[in-house]
């Protein structure tokens, strides 16, 4: 692991532990700086602000804590009230008993801090001050009447002899300083025994003032030394209340033994007053940071119960998150293991019922995936099946239905799905009879059946094989499957087939004998003709012409039977079938046939590759029996129209055969490209059976069908790309097709 | 008869009352405190008036102070609680563009203590050690208050064509209170003031 990753994941952590301790430190020193204040003085403003920025940085977590509890309460956040009553309780442990220690500490403090101020001790104190005072006070009055008596002595003497009889009754007394003032406190005389003092103690104003009005001066004073000295001051004259009298100023030592017991008792007083003054600003300070200490410690009691209350809380919250999960369908969820307590139990207990459950679903869901596989697969194997499906429910509600059944019966049936069978029936005369084919079995209660059956469309008769088979009851929906299929160019192909093999058998039977039957005919007439009479003759000549005559029409029987059943070699060539069209009419048209002949081509068709001799055929055929069917019609039309359409993929050519004639025989129709089927007296019925098989031998395909409008139409598509050529091999003789109406 | 309450139950209630004072002012402002303890300097303090006069080619200076002495400040002082006060003095040179260059500087510190046993107030220099005792609380305020004569700057320090500007400031300490207490008690202002500066220009 690196050195960021490492930072990334425990970052976080050290810095808050760091944080948490240097916090903890800062409030241990607090409470040591009310007692060593000099030694935390330089450092307590930081002091303070770490706890305030502790205290603020802890509210603020609080305060987050709470509101995020109190928007989850609100949104009924699974866990929430639970989290709520945990924490709310664990702050009532938690906070009463500080509230209580918070309470007698405040006692104490008050009581604590007030018992330094007994009465007692006061009163002790300014007795002791009396006491003191008291002692002094004798030494005053002494101090004072000697210096009374010693100013009445120098009273009379100038200040000249004040000089000399100051210095004696100095040295007489037990005076540390004599000085007499004159006017403007001028020294006039001084005497002094304070070798370190050169200048003689000042009078002050108020001495001064008190003197002038007559009242002698005496004071307790300290010296610059911190000794106790006696100050006096006297007028010298009887008028000393004057401005410019003389005044004796003494001062007189304090023995030092007395001395120092004033100063001891100075300086507890002086101590005590200390305290005094620091009575009010040490209980506020020592309540402040008890305070500050139990707030802080309240705040950490309720963010503590935030986080017992959210490690209680979470796994509840997890198992809540994770059964919604579940509920919804996601198997995966996996909760992490708490503690290896009940809750942890419940925990595994919930992961391995999720995992049993996706593993479950995930069986479900393969199987599941494994049936529709199989359905879409069948269901693309019906939509490619060329045999119409379609099943339906106990009450002919169509269930499914593929392509081919809408296609062989020309509706829609996929769009029928879900509605009863017979909601599809429309003008479509092929489905409405399949329908009264289906519904007379399906009515009389036959689910298990099998039929041909034969139904009329407009390009001829169609001819399905259909079966029903009810549906097993096993697969929980009763029903049936009905299976058809359009086996009209089945049946075709083998009339075909059958119509070419007798062709080619007739043609190989018949034809070899007629010509000796001929020669022989026609020598009997030679040999004979001569030697008997005119009438024999001519009787002769009669049934040997006959003979001929007839052997000639069998032979051109033959031959057209020849020519149907014979497969000859085609010979394949791109042209424009346009101009095929237009130079086969053209000959018609020279021909002055009654019938108009109307040409509307394609002007975009492309060439046509086909064997050029055997499409003039097609097109001669389709002509002649047109201008026949129209023989004796006034206004008869035939009309040649040529386009591309779309066939699938690929793109064919389309020759449309019109005529306003009174067209195919409604019950010749479905027969029409049969050998000898014709409604022409003279026909051979081989015509439109050979047009079909020159077709089919391009790969193409034809249709006859009436016009609603009257007449005949025939439609013949063509490949552009005749398969032979591209290819190289043989176009299908025969082909089964799915005809679309 | 109505019973007299006891100490203890005084006490309980006084501690009640502290406790929930104490709390709002922490939860709230810290502002309950100073209201409640309020014993210490109160009132105007500045310095009303200040001169130098030139004397014997020595500048001395003249500054009369108002106080901020309340009752109790009478009070405690009477009781032995010192009061302390601290004289700055800056004498500067104008320029012009630049800043003032300083030419003099001063902290002068005088302290005034009750002396129980004497019965007398000591007013001290604490730069010279030179002492005057005073019988009233009056008469050591008034001489505490009103600085005579206190010699500040030779004349030959000042150049006649130069214009010079004084500025005096008073600083006043009551009792002797631990600094940490004062800073943990910020927001009481009872036991320390400064007054603005006092500034006149110096005519040579």
């Amino acid at each position: 692991m690196d050195i960021a990753a490492v930072t990334r994941k425990y970052g976080a952590t050290v810095l808050g532990t760091l944080g948490v301790v240097l916090w903890l430190v800062a409030l241990y020193l607090l409470g040591a700086s009310t007692e060593n204040s000099a030694l935390f003085a330089k450092w307590l403003p930081w002091i303070l602000l770490i706890n305030i920025a502790g205290l603020i940085t802890l509210f603020a977590l609080l305060a987050t804590k709470l509101t995020r509890l109190v928007r989850d309460y609100r949104r009924h956040v699974p866990g929430s009230r639970l989290k709520g009553r945990t924490v709310a309780i664990f702050s009532v442990l938690a906070v009463a008993p500080i509230l209580i220690v918070y309470y007698f500490s405040l006692q104490f403090i008050n009581r604590g801090i007030d018992s330094w101020f007994e009465i007692e001790v006061s009163q002790g104190l300014k007795d002791t001050r009396e006491l003191s005072h008291a002692a002094l006070e004798v030494r005053v009055r002494e101090f004072l009447q000697h210096t009374q008596v010693v100013a009445k002595e120098l009273s009379p003497l100038s200040d000249f002899e004040l000089i000399g009889t100051l210095d004696r009754e100095r040295r007489e007394s037990t005076a540390l300083e004599f000085t007499v003032v004159g006017p403007q406190t001028r020294i006039i005389a001084t005497s002094s025994d304070r070798p370190m003092d050169t200048l003689p103690i000042p009078a002050t104003d108020e001495m001064m003032l008190q003197v002038r009005r007559g009242r002698p001066y005496v004071s307790i004073d300290t010296d610059a030394y911190g000794g106790y000295v006696i100050r006096a001051a006297t007028p010298l004259d009887s008028n000393g209340a004057t401005s410019g009298a003389r005044v004796l100023i003494a001062l007189y030592p304090v023995p030092q033994q007395l001395s120092q017991l004033a100063d001891t008792v100075q300086r507890s007083y002086a101590n005590y007053a200390y305290l005094v003054q620091l009575r009010q600003p040490l209980k506020s300070t020592f309540v402040l940071i008890l305070s500050f200490v139990v707030l802080m410690s309240l705040i950490a009691a309720v963010y503590g119960a935030f986080f017992a209350a959210q490690r209680l809380v979470q796994p509840v919250q997890d198992l809540i998150a994770g059964t919604r999960a579940v509920a919804k369908g996601n198997y995966d969820t996996k909760l992490p293991l708490p503690s290896r307590d009940e809750l942890g139990f419940l925990v595994t207990s919930f992961n391995d019922m999720t995992k049993r459950l996706g593993k479950a679903r995930e069986e479900t869901r393969r199987s599941q995936q494994a049936v529709e596989a199989e359905r879409a697969g069948l269901a693309v194997i019906l939509a490619r099946l060329s045999t119409g499906v379609v099943s339906l429910e106990a009450d002919l509600t169509v269930r499914t239905a593929n392509q081919a059944a809408s296609a062989i019966l020309g509706v829609d049936l996929e769009a029928a799905v879900g509605m009863p069978f017979d909601a599809a029936i429309s003008d479509n005369t092929l489905f409405n009879q399949f329908l009264s084919a289906v519904t007379l079995r399906l009515g009389a209660a036959q689910h298990d059946w099998r039929e041909q059956i034969e139904l009329l469309s407009d390009s001829g008769k169609r001819v399905l094989m259909c079966a029903c088979t009810a549906l097993p009851n096993d697969i929980g929906a009763p029903g049936m499957v009905l299976v058809f299929d359009d086996i009209t160019t089945l049946l075709q192909a083998q009339r075909d087939a059958a119509w070419g093999e007798v062709a080619r058998r007739l043609a190989h039977e018949i034809k070899n004998p007629l010509t000796p039957i001929q020669l022989s005919a026609e020598r009997i007439q030679r040999k004979f003709s001569g030697s008997m009479n005119a009438e024999d003759a001519q009787i002769l000549e009669r049934a040997t012409h006959t003979i001929v005559a007839q052997v000639e029409a069998m032979k051109q029987m033959v031959n057209a039977f020849s020519e149907y059943a014979r497969a000859p070699a085609m010979h394949f060539s791109r042209f424009d079938v346009n101009q095929l069209i237009t130079e086969v009419v053209d000959l018609y048209r020279v021909q002055a046939s009654a019938a108009e002949l109307k040409l509307t081509l394609c002007p975009t068709l492309p060439s046509l590759s086909a064997d050029r001799i055997r499409i003039r055929q097609i097109l001669n055929n389709l002509v002649t029996n047109s201008i026949e069917a129209l023989e004796g019609n006034t206004g008869a039309c035939v009309e040649i129209e040529t386009h591309l359409v779309e066939d699938g993929p690929k793109q064919v050519v389309a020759i449309v055969v019109t005529d306003n004639g009174p067209g195919f025989a409604r019950d010749l129709i479905g027969t029409i490209f049969d050998p000898y089927v014709t409604s022409k007296p003279k026909g051979t019925g081989l015509g439109l059976a050979i047009v079909k098989k020159i077709v089919e031998e391009h790969g193409g395909r034809i249709e006859a069908d009436n016009l609603r409008t009257g007449g005949a139409r025939v439609r013949i598509l063509l490949p552009g790309e005749n398969p032979r050529s591209v290819t190289g091999r043989e176009p299908r003789k025969t082909e089964y097709r799915r005809e679309r109406v | 008869m109505n019973a007299v309450p006891s100490t203890a139950s005084r006490l309980r209630r006084t501690a009640l009352k502290s406790a929930c004072a104490y709390f709002l002012s922490l939860l709230l402002l810290p502002g309950a405190l100073p209201a409640a303890h309020a014993e210490g300097l109160e009132g105007r303090f500045e310095v009303r008036s200040a001169d130098l006069d030139l004397k014997d080619g020595v500048y001395h200076l003249n500054a009369r102070l108002e106080l901020p002495v309340s009752d109790a400040v009478r009070h405690g002082l009477a009781e032995g609680v010192p009061l302390t006060v601290e004289l700055d003095l800056d004498i500067e040179r104008v320029r012009q563009l630049l800043p003032n260059s300083r030419v003099a500087e001063l902290t002068q510190r005088y302290h005034l203590q009750y002396n129980a046993v004497s019965a007398r107030y000591i007013l001290r220099n604490d730069n010279s050690g030179q002492q005057e005792s005073l019988g009233t609380i009056d008469s050591a305020l008034e001489s505490l208050s009103d600085v005579r004569g206190l010699p500040v700057l030779d004349r030959s320090l000042i150049s006649s064509d130069r214009r010079y500007e004084a500025n005096v400031r008073a600083k006043v300490d009551y009792g002797t209170v631990p600094f940490s207490l004062r800073v943990l008690m910020f927001w009481v202002n009872e036991w320390h003031r400064e007054s603005d500066w006092y500034t006149w220009t110096l005519q040579p």
